[in-house]
This record gives C-alpha cells, sequence and structure tokens, in this order.
C-alpha cells in the first residue's frame, strides 16, 4: 500500500501575508510551512500505511526557491520521501497548472494505490486541485473524505455531505481529498526530526517532468485588481430579558450551525 | 546605523567586555587575599553575578555579527552589563582592588547603548534565534504542543492548585521529550552531538512559555536523573531505567532537600542502611525529606541518603538510590510495605509553580534492593557527585525554563501595552514603556543566546560552570522582566484573571530552587573563580 500525499507548503498564517503589488499574487519569499489542511492527510496516509501492514507514505509538492521547509515536517511525522518540484518557470501557475505538475510528480515516483490531498489549501483555497490531478492521471477522485477505509482493492469512504454523509466507494487507485479535523496530526517526534534529514527529498523543475507550458503563459486566468473585503457589519446585540437563549437557538438554527 | 558602524560597535562591544573581565580578575585576585568566598562574602556575590553577565555578553558576540537588530541587541546587552558591574563596585573600590577608571575608555559606547531611545527603538525587536533547521522543527513542534495541549490548561491549574494533566506528560512521551539526552542504545534519541542539549534547552522554552508548573518542568527531573545514571550507573541500571525514563513509563522526582538541610547538601541525614530482607541484599532508608516535587505523581524517589555512618565523611558518605513507590493522591500520601516500611508525604502549599506539588516526605525502614544504588558497590560514598552532575543538567535546564517564562511575560505586557490606553495613547508608545519592552528584548535574548551558548558546551561534556553562570543570571533577570511585565499592566497585573500575575509568582522561584542564588554563587560560581583565577 503505497500513498502520496500532496503537501502544499505556505506563508506562516501566524504572520501577516502579503500580496505581490504587479502581480497581485502573494508573496512566497520567506520560509514556507506544511499547510495545516495537508497534515489531515500526511496523518491519514501514515494511518492507512500502518493499518495495511506494508507500505510507505511519499510526499510531493510544488514551491518556489527550492522550499522544503513544510515538506521536512511531513518527513519528521513519518514519511518516507519527498519530491519537490520548484521551477522559476512556475511563478504565477494556476490550479491546472499546478495539479498536472503534481500529476507529474506523482507519477514520477511511480505512481501509488491512493493520493492524498486537502479539500482546499489555507492560502489559495480554489478547492480544485485534487479534481484536476484526477483527471489528469485519469483516476476516480471523491472529495470531502471524512472516513477512510481500505477492504482489499476497494476504497470506503464516508463522504461529508450538508446533511450528513455518504458511503462512497471507489477502486483503487484513486484520488482522494480529505476534510479538516479528520484525524488528530501527530507532533513530529524528537527522533522523527533527527531521522528526517537523512530521508530522500529530491527536487526537480517543471522541464525534469515535462510539463509545459507553466506560469502565467500557461495560466487561462488573470489577477486583474485586488480589493479590500467589505468590512464586518455590526453585530446584532440580544438583550437579556430572560428569553435571550431563544433567540440565540434560532439565531444558531438559522445558520445551520445547530 | 550602516554596517561599518555595526561593525566598530561590535569591536567596541568586545573591548568592553575585556576590560569588564579584567575588572572581574582583579577583584577575584583580591578576594582570594582577604579570606575568599566564605569571609567577603558580599564581595564574591557581586563578583559571581557580574562574571554571569560577562560571560552572557561574551556569548552574544557571535549573535551580534549575525544582522543589524542583532548588533543593537548585543550592544544594549553589554552596555548593560557594564552599568550593573560598575553600581555594583562604586563604593567599594577598596574591597574589590580595582580602580573604576579602567571602565572609563568604554563610557562612550555605553553611553550610545544606553541611551533611552535606543533601548525604546527595540521595544519589538526581540530579534531572530538563528537556529538551524532541525532546531527550528523542533521549536515549532514543542509551541505547536504547548499552545494546543498546555497553554489551555494553565491557569486553571494554578488558580485550582490543581494536578498535571495526564495527556500532557503521554503527549511529551510520545514526542520524545523525556529522552532527549538520553543515549539512543538505552532507548533515548541522542546521538552524541551537542544537538541534543540545544534540543532540550529550546523544547524547555517553549514548554515553560505556556507554563512553568505543567510544562517546561516536568522534564527537569528525569534529566537529573538520566544525567546521574550516564554518569554513575552500571550497565544494567541504565539499561533497566534509562528506556523507562525516555517512555515516561518512570517519572522521577529528586529527595535531595531535608527540613534541616537544604543549600548545605553535604550535611544531610537520612540514612540508607544494608539491611536484608527475605534473603535479599538491599538497603532500609529512614529520614525526613522535604520539597520533593512531583512525588506523589512520581513512580521512583531519586533519593540522596547517608550510606556511610561516619558522618564526619560530610558529603564522601552519600549515595543515591532510585527508590520505587506507588502513585499517590496529590493531597497526600501514605504507602506501606508488607515487612512495615512507611512513606508518608505531606503537600507544602505554594504561591506559584502549581501543578506538580512539593512534599514533605517521612520515610520509616523503606527498602529498596541493593542494585537501586547508582553505581552499586562502585557508587557507594559517590552519591554526591552524581547529584551534581545531575544538578548541573537542571541549571541548564533552569535557565531555559526562565526563559520561556521571560518570553510569555514580554508577549504578555507588549500585547496589553498595545491595547491600553492612558491619556489618550496606548501606554505601548510611551518611551519609559517601550524603554522596559526594549530592555526585556535585549535581557531575555542574550539570556537564550547564552543558554545555547552554555547547551553545546555540555554536549561536548564540558561547561559545568557555565551552567552555573547562566543559571544564576538568567534567573534573577527572569525577577525583573516578569515584575516588569505586571507593573505595564498597571492594576490588571495584579489580578489572578491576567496570566501575568502567575508569570511573576512562578518566576520567584527560579532563584531558590535548583541551587538557591547566594549559595550558588557563592559554593560554586566564586569558589570556581578563585580557582581558576591565579
Ligand atoms: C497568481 C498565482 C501565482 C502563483 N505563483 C506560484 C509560484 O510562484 N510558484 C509556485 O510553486 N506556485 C505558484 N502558484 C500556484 C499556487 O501556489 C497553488 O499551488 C495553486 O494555485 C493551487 O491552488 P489552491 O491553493 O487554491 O489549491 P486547492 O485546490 O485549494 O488545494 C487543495 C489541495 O491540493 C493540494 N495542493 C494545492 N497546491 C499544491 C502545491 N503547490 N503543492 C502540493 N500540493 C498542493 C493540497 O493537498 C491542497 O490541500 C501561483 C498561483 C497563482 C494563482
Ligand atoms: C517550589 C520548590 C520546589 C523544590 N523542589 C525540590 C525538589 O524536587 N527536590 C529537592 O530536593 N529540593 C527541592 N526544593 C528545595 C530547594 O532546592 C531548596 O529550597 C534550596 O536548596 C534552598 O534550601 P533551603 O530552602 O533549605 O534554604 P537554606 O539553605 O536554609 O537557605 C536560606 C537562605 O540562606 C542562604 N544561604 C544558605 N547558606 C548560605 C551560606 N553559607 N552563606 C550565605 N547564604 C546562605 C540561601 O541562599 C537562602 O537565601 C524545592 C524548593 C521549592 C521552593
Amino acid at each position: 500500500m503505497n500513498i502520496v500525499v500532496c503537501v502544499k507548503q505556505i506563508p506562516d498564517p501566524a504572520s501577516p501575508g502579503a500580496l505581490d503589488a504587479s502581480t497581485h499574487a502573494l508573496k512566497r519569499d520567506g520560509k514556507l510551512i506544511l499547510d495545516e489542511s495537508d497534515a489531515y492527510g500526511v496523518e491519514m496516509a501514515l494511518q492507512l500505511v500502518a493499518s495495511a501492514g506494508s507500505g510507505e507514505v511519499y510526499v510531493v509538492s510544488m514551491a518556489p526557491n527550492g522550499e522544503t521547509s513544510g515538506m521536512r515536517t511531513a518527513l519528521a511525522m513519518g514519511a518516507a520521501r519527498g519530491l519537490l518540484v520548484s521551477d522559476p518557470a512556475l511563478a504565477g501557475s494556476d490550479a491546472l497548472t499546478t495539479a498536472k505538475v503534481l500529476a507529474a510528480a506523482v507519477t514520477k515516483l511511480g505512481g501509488a494505490d491512493l493520493i492524498i490531498a486537502g479539500t482546499e489549501s489555507s492560502d489559495g483555497y480554489t478547492g480544485t486541485v485534487p479534481e484536476q490531478i484526477a483527471e489528469c492521471l485519469g483516476l476516480p477522485s471523491v472529495t470531502f473524505a471524512k472516513k477512510v477505509k481500505i477492504d482489499g482493492q476497494v476504497l470506503k469512504v464516508d463522504r461529508q455531505s450538508e446533511t450528513g454523509y455518504d458511503e462512497v466507494e471507489c477502486s483503487l487507485p484513486a484520488v482522494i481529498s480529505v476534510t479538516a479535523g479528520v484525524v488528530e496530526p501527530r507532533y513530529p517526534s524528537f527522533k522523527g526530526i533527527m531521522d528526517a534529514k537523512k530521508k530522500p527529498l529530491d527536487v526537480v523543475t517543471a522541464g525534469d517532468l515535462a510539463v509545459t507550458p507553466t506560469g502565467w503563459a500557461a495560466a487561462g486566468q488573470k489577477i486583474v485588481n485586488v480589493t479590500q473585503a467589505e468590512a464586518r457589519k455590526a453585530g446584532t446585540v440580544i438583550e437579556d430579558d430572560g428569553e435571550a437563549f431563544g433567540k440565540i437557538v434560532a439565531f444558531l438554527e438559522n445558520l445551520k450551525l445547530i | 546605523m550602516s554596517t561599518d558602524i555595526v561593525a566598530k560597535d561590535l569591536v567596541d562591544a568586545a573591548r568592553a567586555i575585556e576590560l569588564a573581565d579584567s575588572v572581574i580578575g582583579k577583584a577575584v585576585r583580591t578576594l582570594a587575599a582577604t579570606g575568599g568566598p566564605d569571609e567577603q562574602q558580599v564581595l564574591a556575590y557581586d563578583l559571581a553575578h557580574a562574571s554571569a553577565a560577562v560571560e552572557t555578553a561574551r556569548s552574544m558576540l557571535d549573535y551580534g555579527a549575525k544582522g543589524e537588530v542583532e548588533a543593537t541587541l548585543t550592544c544594549a546587552f553589554v552596555a548593560d552589563m557594564v552599568q550593573d558591574l560598575v553600581s555594583r563596585l562604586i563604593g567599594r573600590e577598596k574591597l574589590w582592588g580595582v580602580d573604576p577608571s579602567v571602565m572609563a575608555e568604554s563610557h562612550d559606547f555605553v553611553s550610545k547603548f544606553r541611551d533611552p531611545r535606543l533601548l525604546a527603538s527595540l521595544a519589538d525587536k526581540p530579534g531572530p534565534r538563528h537556529l538551524d533547521d532541525d532546531h527550528e522543527m523542533v521549536q515549532a513542534t514543542f509551541r505547536s504542543f504547548a499552545t494546543k495541549m498546555i497553554a489551555p490548561h494553565a491557569e486553571h491549574v494554578h488558580r485550582e492548585n490543581l494536578d498535571v494533566p495526564e495527556e500532557i506528560i503521554s503527549g511529551l512521551a510520545e514526542i520524545g521529550a523525556f529522552g532527549l539526552t538520553i543515549p539512543g542504545e538505552y532507548g533515548g534519541f541522542s546521538e552524541g552531538g551537542d544537538g541534543e542539549y540545544m534540543a532540550s534547552c529550546i523544547a524547555t522554552e517553549e514548554l515553560s512559555r505556556a507554563s512553568l508548573g505543567i510544562g517546561g518542568s516536568l522534564i527537569t527531573r528525569p534529566e537529573i536523573l538520566t544525567r546521574a545514571l550516564v554518569k554513575g550507573g552500571t550497565e544494567a541500571q541504565k539499561h533497566e531505567w534509562l528506556p523507562k525514563l525516555a517512555s515516561a513509563e518512570v517519572m522521577a522526582s529528586v529527595a535531595v532537600t531535608e527540613p534541616d538541610y537544604g543549600s548545605d547538601v553535604a550535611s544531610i541525614k537520612t540514612t540508607a542502611t544494608p539491611t536484608q530482607l527475605d534473603g535479599k541484599d538491599g538497603y532500609a532508608i529512614n529520614g525526613v525529606k522535604t520539597w520533593c516535587t512531583f512525588a506523589a505523581r512520581s513512580n521512583v524517589l531519586m533519593l540522596l541518603a547517608r550510606t556511610d555512618p561516619d558522618r564526619a565523611k560530610t558529603h564522601r558518605g552519600l549515595s543515591v538510590l532510585i527508590v520505587p513507590k506507588p502513585r499517590g493522591e496529590a493531597h497526600g500520601f501514605m504507602f506501606t510495605q508488607p515487612h512495615g516500611g512507611r512513606m508518608e508525604g505531606r503537600p507544602i502549599d505554594t504561591i506559584g509553580y502549581r501543578g506538580m506539588h512539593s512534599y514533605e516526605i517521612a520515610i520509616e525502614n523503606w527498602w529498596v534492593p541493593a542494585d537501586h544504588l547508582i553505581g552499586e558497590t562502585a557508587g557507594l560514598g559517590k552519591g554526591f557527585y552524581y547529584q551534581m552532575e545531575g544538578f548541573e543538567n537542571g541549571r541548564l535546564q533552569t535557565a531555559a525554563r526562565a526563559v520561556g517564562v521571560m518570553q510569555a511575560a514580554y508577549e504578555a505586557a507588549f500585547d496589553y501595552a498595545q491595547n491600553r490606553k492612558s491619556f489618550g495613547k496606548n501606554i505601548g508608545e510611551y518611551q519609559i514603556i517601550r524603554a522596559k519592552l526594549g530592555r526585556m528584548a535585549v535581557v531575555i535574548q542574550g539570556a537564550r543566546q547564552f543558554s545555547y551558548a552554555v547547551a553545546k558546551l555540555m554536549g561536548k561534556g564540558q561547561g559545568s560552570m557555565e551552567a552555573s553562570l547562566v543559571k544564576a543570571y538568567v534567573c534573577k533577570a527572569a525577577e525583573w522582566v516578569t515584575r516588569e511585565a505586571m507593573q505595564i499592566h498597571g492594576g490588571y497585573g495584579y489580578a489572578e484573571e491576567y496570566a501575568v500575575s502567575r508569570l511573576f509568582v512562578d518566576a520567584r522561584v527560579l532563584s531558590i530552587f535548583e541551587g538557591a542564588d547566594e549559595t550558588l554563587c557563592l559554593k560554586v560560581i566564586a569558589r570556581r573563580l578563585v580557582e581558576t583565577t591565579r
């Protein structure tokens, strides 16, 4: 059972992000960290491989400047090897190019029984990359997976829906996207951190994977303008006249939160 | 500031350190000639602290070369150290045998870097840590663990005087926090480089930033016992105990202090007497220990006892025993052994450092097998040395704990200052508040960088003097930093509902335990200064 996890490396959400004034793209020149959305995928992969009893977890990523910090976190958690695609020619790549690159990276690693991605990344959140990877590789895809089991050659997924979840089955190999919070990602252990630096982590270019065209040239889209989000409206104040709880319940029901 | 000026400032800083060092050297020779640390306690104490500040400053020079903010923090630290030295010296020149004009050469440098405007400009520039990739990951991991697992409990445990939540212990064990300095062949993660002591420092700072009582201090006891076992344990003992310490299957507490003997460890009275039980060799322990932290929850006591009945042998009559015990209730415990051995623990209520609880323990005829004495027969009479070896590690670890508490205090004060208005302005805009925050940034980074330097030395099997220096300097600094952080909070700082009040009472213990400040300065640091300055 070999699993490849797509891990996006993003600027630390704790420090304020900045946009490039000319391209309107997110600046990614500093240190990048493992997107928390993908830590769930790594954890799920490690658990699935452990319960299968054999196999490895690999991670693939596309990021500028040869950045591997976030991938090293995944290796420290227990992934066995990594493949990074980093290439100045990829600057400005849209989600489809990203998917093509990641699909090629998976193929370069020799394919996998299962490919796991996050439902959406924390910084770009188009939520489209996983299905596009599936299409590029000609594989079935299941999105919004909240529980995953492998039964021989059958993948069984509880797929989050608005009202509950659907039980879905599909054949392997496949691509799934997992929702946040499905598993509790482990902390890298001290031993894991020490071992991570000995694990193979290869860096290739888009050219090495024969993906063309890339970057702004390939993007079927252009960021024309970026404007401030609308300021948050003042909240509603409920005076407690002894019946306030009813109004709060109604408010939450209205938002479909309860 | 241009880089040329920065480079020149660093040269001036190095010169100021050299001058300060020569002042201390001279005064130490006077100390030696006028009766030594036991006679001239105040002089010896001042020299110990001055020396700790000088060594901290020295360890910062490399850091200062890494960039402009780093250089400014370094120079401000050096200027602070010179001011401290001179104020200790003034009016006591004869006692020191030093002419204070020696420091005049550094006057312009000190003026530049004690300028309140310069300090104020550092309020929001705590400086990067400059860790390598692995250590950055260690920091990120422990920060994330501490934020999710420890911080949410910190206030509650403190205010209700509750116990350390078990999931913190098991979580830390999973990450490997208890095996950082345990060699790989004994179930730990140490590969013998200098990286492990660094990692332990970094982890401890992050855990203590969330809580001293239920975070960073959990590592201290296993570290002390580990070091003693690595130093004096037989092969069989290392194989028996180290893997269990690494996995937290065995949690330890340290039973050294007695009601009548705290700093004066060599005089302790608790005895371990060779006694057979059911035909097996062993020791029967009798005596009273106090301040034994974590003694209810722990599975073993690392107990220092007199194995030689000849009290004239003082520290050469002591041995360290590993004393297994059941887990007990936090509010007090009483255990018995089938043959009649007894152990009774009474908790001591404290103003801070809550969660692990400290106990006075009365021990009567408590029996342990002979192989529980560290080093077995070869370890008889060597307990004091093994214990001190362990405490060295404990001192570095305690310095790292202090850095974590200071960091938390600085962050709390900084945030508060940005959001509290007085006379129409955020207090964070007033010079005096900014200068306080700036000095905090300087002191914390200095403390941190020195603890890293000591960690690297300890990884090489050196650094015993430096571990005492870093403990003395950093723990005292933590009192000032938490005091000022509380002050910046005004009245709210005195309210229990603000975390800074906890940081203030927690910081207070740091100069008392792991070597009371005065004793550490007089009996360890000043003595060593006299020995090494001829
Ligand atoms: C204007 C612009 C400029 C860009 N510049 C660059 C650049 O200079 N260099 C560069 O490398 N990329 C660049 N990108 C690509 C970008 O960073 C994203 O990878 C891509 O657009 C995916 O979009 P998303 O984050 O919305 O993915 P989503 O569909 O929201 O992500 C879902 C999941 O897909 C996987 N995934 C997504 N992206 C990656 C990735 N990059 N690596 C691994 N897994 C991934 C993760 O598992 C993630 O959880 C640029 C994109 C745009 C729009
Ligand atoms: C919260 C807490 C937890 C602790 N945990 C532990 C633990 O787990 N295990 C353990 O064994 N101990 C523990 N201790 C005990 C601690 O190590 C002792 O309190 C410390 O060693 C000081 O001893 P003492 O309290 O007897 O003070 P004393 O030794 O009586 O000292 C009192 C004062 O006199 C000063 N002094 C002492 N001797 C001299 C001298 N010769 N010249 C000048 N001044 C002197 C001291 O510096 C101090 O200021 C703990 C203490 C506290 C407060």
